[in-house]
């Protein structure tokens, strides 16, 4: 009896049509909203809309990306925002006052997103404090220090800056490339090198791992490291974006992010997820929703009221799906 | 390197104690180069404490290991994989949300020259080719473990150990999830690991495996060794007796009392995909065993009895009247209680203080005031009415945290939260593990003292002389089934045994 | 003499640091021992201690609850359009107040009962549906107000947030009682023993009868409630309502919560200990105030006390297991 059954149980449910509802209703509820929003204006679906849909997604996408990481480890980051902005702040700041070449800035954002992730990877992979309480703690850090390098004033980038934010290669904006260029980058660490299987594993099965040798503190690590860098980056070139910072930088980017990702088939309960297609899908379904919103003609009001619903279900979806799962 | 040693492992007077209670005593096995030895005793013999020091999980108190002849000092499971030793455990450690080849390989993974990019295709191949010589053709190296069923994952578990290079592989039962076509080819697999020159310790309780396959035998009772023995020298019989032949000399708590009615029925319990019709009938006074070997399905039995698992059909019947809802809850309503085998994690509130862990169960009653305000007065009298009687020993039930106590009194401590509430049945999971023998006397004081309260007792144990002494009448579980019955005065070690391990009584 | 040193053992560690820097803050902040500062500190710690005084059962639980920031924005703003004289949907009426004091609680009931079912029915984590319907409450308040602000409250109601007896002001009174509600809650009935022993172990609280997933409802609906008092006490504080209120808070709750020595883990925590914990915090957002000290440096100190608290925790849980 114990060989021909199978020892997986979702939370879910037998039938084949249920099951088909549970990993397929999002799309048909995305195309829905898609077409209630041509519907209300049709300029949704021109080319040009489609374009500022792309861009605006691919700075938040970037961040996303390294979220994948850390939900695949079972963990969270809401630090990320935080992370953004401080980063954005002491590269700009770099860039106005002393001249650093725009190239280099980018590279010195990632760099203290990378700080700031590992920080967060150290609290919770050695010292083992919960993801969401530390995360809380360098969320509040961050944004200080961010405060702290720009004197609380606005930072104006440097003309520089604007021009990144406008080059254009073959009629797509730059940022574009960089997303997918993360999108790439992610997903052949992920699915293509040994860390990647491992950091699979690990979210699968910590203790498991630990026991065959893998060494799972390094790996956890190493993706709120990630996760950090691309949030360095993605400061960067929404800073970029905007040609400037002030002190509500990116304020609550951080659920826009995990929406996306969890959306995008990254489940809060770990080991699972796919960067491509996962993290272009999620970004865009967010971000077309929140597009299509504007256009429409909502109140603005109801914005964060929609991003509220949409990572409820998004949650709530994904634990149906995995929160009974045995291992 | 090729190695020349007649022996290549040899346990040398291991001795283990945990805490006060000692789990091995001067315990010596030799493997012999290119053979396999099996390994046969009862749940608590040892083995799986010998193999966890084996692995380097657990510090031995005395005696050496000879690797090749020369001393062998394991410093964890790294450290026994670099010197050779696979295991494969009974419990299974793979990832169900990566591919067989990936659980194969994912400490090395075949990599794309100098890019150290995974080689998805090697891997693959590399795995195919690895299932293939190992005789497993129909699991595909990209199927995800945790779409295999129990059979198959346990198979890439053996494949795991069969693909590194070790020269040492022990197995720990590892056919109980297996098909009969499955075993047939674990046991090629296992000789031609053999024809290559490796070793195979090969833990079993089915004797028949065991004899068809090992050259040499070793049987373990009680922590100590009896006989290590070449298979041909054997017969089924004596291994038998060598495993359970002890002399019953322990001392067990007589108590007067007397069997009455019918008090508790569990009638056609079935869960799916493991109980099929389970009947069990408990009498006012009686103190009913059950005993089985690992995997036969008691603890699940208890869970299920008591409403932590879910069951798919069958009731459990009270003085006759069927239990409404089979959850915790409804059986403690009803005067059942459950002592899990694993008090750390399911029986005690382990950072808690000895009286807040022995009041947990009787919350309702303690907080019978308006808006659920608890009799503080009447808590501390339960409490101290507790460690009396059980005999607790604490230097403060008020301030100190069970944590803190040792093992027969944290045990006490989760008796006393059931006694307190003076249950009519109790299900008992391995009352006495981990317990030291002046405890354990007075937990068997207690359960008796249960029973002349006209209370019935169900009784999991590995250890049959604790069972013969304390019983009335011994269930046998094998397989997930009951499958015989022994009353007092009738009992019969080796019978249990042979029960136990799924035969009839053969004569050799 | 080993009485004494009995006693200051078992005092909170916490404890200690606030007294300590209550003396440093004498000798080193300028203007710290008026009346004025002292009525100040007081006053400041109203909103804080009854809002934390609930996410502290959610702790308790190895959660959170980040919704109560926003059941304070909402149930303020809707209670003050309620009762507001001016603009108040029953402007003027005997029973504006109670209305809308009713409102607000009910409106802290729904959202414990969205919470507490998303937890307990679809096993979300309860720091993400939290974080959601915290999304959902702050949209909600912006979308009622409009971004106004919302005034003319009746002075028979503002008096409890702005008057005093000497130094102490009338909400303090308030405060006091929320706190000893929630301390008997944990502490003298059989829910508060429930709550600890769910949050220390699940699997045992289920084997031993304690009804898990009711404990932990009940786990959420407190903490909103306790949100919506804080957006009584707020609003009464204010003689106003925004949607912005509250917005930066949740930051000082978890401090408060975490600092006084609540496990972040689960199953350990007094309400004694989140009391001293809000002091310590509204001491230093005064005093760092009064220093001159820029709030960022402030968020950076909060986020590092948090860390080390929580290390504090873990290296104590670990030494307890050894």
């Amino acid at each position: 009896m114990n060989n021909e059954m199978s020892v997986r149980e979702s939370a879910a449910l037998p039938k084949t049509l249920k099951k088909l509802v549970v990993n397929y209703g999002l799309y048909f509820v995305f195309l829905f909203i898609v077409v209630y929003f041509t519907v209300k204006n049709p300029a949704f679906l021109a080319l040009g809309n489609i374009i500022t849909i792309v861009q605006m997604a691919s700075t938040l996408g970037i961040v996303v990306v390294g979220m994948f990481f850390v939900l695949i480890t079972g963990g969270i980051d809401i630090s990320v925002a935080s992370n953004m902005y401080f980063s954005a702040v002491v590269s700009s700041t770099l860039l106005n006052n002393h001249g650093v070449p725009i190239a280099l800035c980018f590279l010195i954002s990632m760099a203290c997103g990378t700080l700031v992730g590992a920080v967060n990877g150290l609290f919770i992979s050695k010292y083992k404090i919960v993801p969401f309480i530390t995360t809380l703690a360098t969320m509040s850090i961050a944004r200080g220090l961010g405060l702290f390098f720009s004197n609380q004033k606005l930072i104006v980038l440097d003309q520089s800056g604007f021009e990144v934010s406008n080059t254009r290669i073959f009629g797509v904006p730059l940022v574009v490339y960089i997303f997918f260029a993360a999108v790439l980058a992610g997903h052949i660490i992920l699915s293509l090198t040994q860390f990647g299987r491992q950091l699979y594993a690990c979210g699968n099965n910590l203790a498991g791992a630990n026991k065959i040798g893998i060494n799972g503190t390094r790996t956890v690590f190493i993706a709120y490291a990630v996760c950090g860098a691309m949030a360095g980056l993605a400061g960067m070139v929404n800073a970029c974006n905007l040609s400037s910072i002030n002190q509500n930088f990116a304020t609550g980017d951080e659920f826009v992010v995990i929406s996306s990702a969890v959306v995008g088939g990254a489940s809060l309960f770990g080991g699972k997820g796919r960067v491509l297609p996962g993290a272009i899908i999620g970004i865009v379904m967010i971000q077309v929703i929140l597009n299509g919103l504007t256009l429409s003609q909502a109140s603005p009001f109801v914005y964060q009221v929609i991003r509220g619903i949409i990572i409820f279900i998004a949650v709530m979806m994904d634990s149906i799906k995995y929160s009974g799962e045995i291992r | 390197m090729t190695h020349q040693r007649e022996y290549a492992l040899e346990l040398k007077n291991i001795t283990k104690s945990f805490a006060t209670v000692r789990v091995l005593t001067d315990v010596s096995l030799s493997l012999r180069r290119g053979t396999i030895l099996g390994l046969v005793g009862e749940n608590g013999a040892g083995k799986s404490t010998m193999m966890n020091i084996l692995g380097g999980v657990l510090k031995r108190d005395a005696g050496e290991i000879l690797l090749d002849g020369s001393p062998f000092e394991p410093k964890g499971p790294k450290g026994a994989k670099a010197a050779g030793i696979a295991f494969v455990h009974q419990e299974l450690n793979l990832f169900s949300n990566l591919s067989v080849a990936e659980n194969l390989y994912i400490t090395g993974l075949p990599k794309l020259g100098k890019t150290g990019l995974v080689n998805l295709v090697r891997t693959k191949r590399d795995a195919k080719g690895k299932l293939a010589e190992l005789g497993i053709d129909n699991i595909p190296p990209d199927a995800l473990i945790g779409d295999l069923p129990m059979g198959q994952r346990q198979l890439i578990e053996i494949a795991k150990a069969m693909i590194s290079d070790a020269e040492i592989i022990i197995m720990d039962e590892p056919t109980t999830s297996l098909s009969t076509k499955e075993k047939t080819n674990l046991f090629r697999i296992m000789h031609e690991q053999i024809e290559k020159g490796k070793s195979i310790i090969f833990i079993s309780h089915i004797l028949e495996d065991v004899f068809a396959h090992s050259d040499e035998i070793a049987v373990l009772r009680d922590g100590k060794l009896i006989a290590q023995k070449p298979a041909a020298e054997l017969t089924r019989a004596e291994v038998v007796k060598m495993m359970v032949g002890r002399e019953l000399s322990k001392i067990y708590p007589t108590v007067e009392k007397s069997i009455g009615e019918v008090l508790f029925q569990a009638r056609d319990i079935c869960r799916e995909g493991r109980f099929k019709n389970i009947n069990l009938t408990l009498r006012q006074g009686e103190i009913v065993g059950l005993f089985g070997l690992m995997g036969a399905g008691r603890t699940e039995l208890l869970k299920c009895l008591f409403g932590v698992d879910p069951v798919s059909g069958g009731e459990v019947l009270i003085d006759g009247k069927a239990l409404e809802r089979l959850t915790p809850q409804g059986c403690i309503e009803s005067g059942m209680a459950f002592i899990t085998e694993n008090r750390r994690e399911e029986g005690l509130l382990i950072t808690k203080t000895v009286r807040e862990n022995t009041v947990m169960a009787s919350l309702d009653e303690l907080g019978k005031r308006m808006f659920g305000v608890l009799d503080f007065k009447k808590e501390q009298a339960m409490s101290d009415e507790m460690v009396e009687a059980l005999k607790v020993r604490t230097y403060d039930a008020n301030r100190q945290v069970v944590v803190s106590l040792s093992g027969g009194n944290q045990q006490k401590v989760v008796l006393s939260k059931w006694v307190v509430k003076k249950p009519r049945v109790f299900l008992l999971d391995e009352p006495t593990r981990g317990v030291d023998v002046g405890a354990k006397y007075e937990i068997y004081s207690i359960i008796g003292d249960l029973t002349r309260e006209n209370s019935a007792v169900l009784m999991v144990s590995s250890e049959m002389e604790e069972l013969m002494g304390m019983c009335d009448r011994i269930l046998v579980m094998y397989n997930n089934a009951i499958t015989a019955e022994f009353h007092k005065g009738a009992f019969d070690q080796e019978k249990i045994i042979v029960a136990a391990i799924g035969g009839q009584n053969h004569e050799q | 003499m080993k009485w004494f040193i009995d006693k200051v053992k078992a005092t909170n560690t916490i404890l200690w640091f606030l007294l300590i820097y209550v003396l440093l803050c004498l000798f080193l902040v300028p203007s710290f021992a008026t009346a004025y500062n002292i009525k100040n500190i007081l006053s400041q710690v109203c909103v804080l201690l009854t809002v934390a005084c609930g996410v502290h059962f959610a702790v308790l639980n190895g959660g959170t609850d980040f919704s109560s920031t926003s059941v304070i924005a909402l149930t303020s703003v809707i209670g003050a359009s309620i009762m507001s004289e001016t603009t108040g949907l029953l402007a003027g009426r005997w029973y504006a107040v109670p209305a809308a004091l009713a409102a607000m609680l009910l409106i802290g009931l729904l959202f414990g009962v969205v919470n507490g079912l998303s937890v307990i029915v679809f096993k979300m984590p309860s720091f993400i549906v939290t974080m959601a319907t915290q999304m959902i409450g702050a949209g909600l308040a912006l979308f009622y107000t409009k971004g106004t602000t919302i005034g003319s409250l009746p002075a028979s109601f503002t008096k409890l947030g702005t008057g005093s007896v000497g130094i102490i002001p009338y909400a303090l009174f308030f405060v006091l009682a929320i706190v000893l509600v929630t301390n008997w809650l944990l502490n003298r009935t059989k829910t508060g023993r429930q709550i600890y022993s769910v949050g220390t172990n699940p699997k045992t609280s289920l084997i031993s009868g304690i009804p898990v997933k009711r404990t932990i409802f009940k786990l959420f609906i407190v903490s909103s409630l306790c949100a919506s008092c804080a957006g009584i006490l707020m609003i009464a504080q204010m003689e106003s309502a925004a949607s912005s209120f509250a917005s930066n808070l949740f930051i000082d709750i978890m401090s408060s919560i975490i600092i006084g020595g609540t496990s972040p883990i689960g199953g350990r925590g007094k309400i004694t200990d989140t009391v001293i914990g809000a002091f310590l915090v509204i001491l230093i957002n005064v005093s760092m105030n009064l220093l001159g000290v820029q709030w960022f440096v402030i968020s950076i100190l909060k986020g590092a006390i948090i860390l080390v608290a929580a290390s504090i925790d873990i290296a104590k849980k670990s030494k307890a297991r050894a």
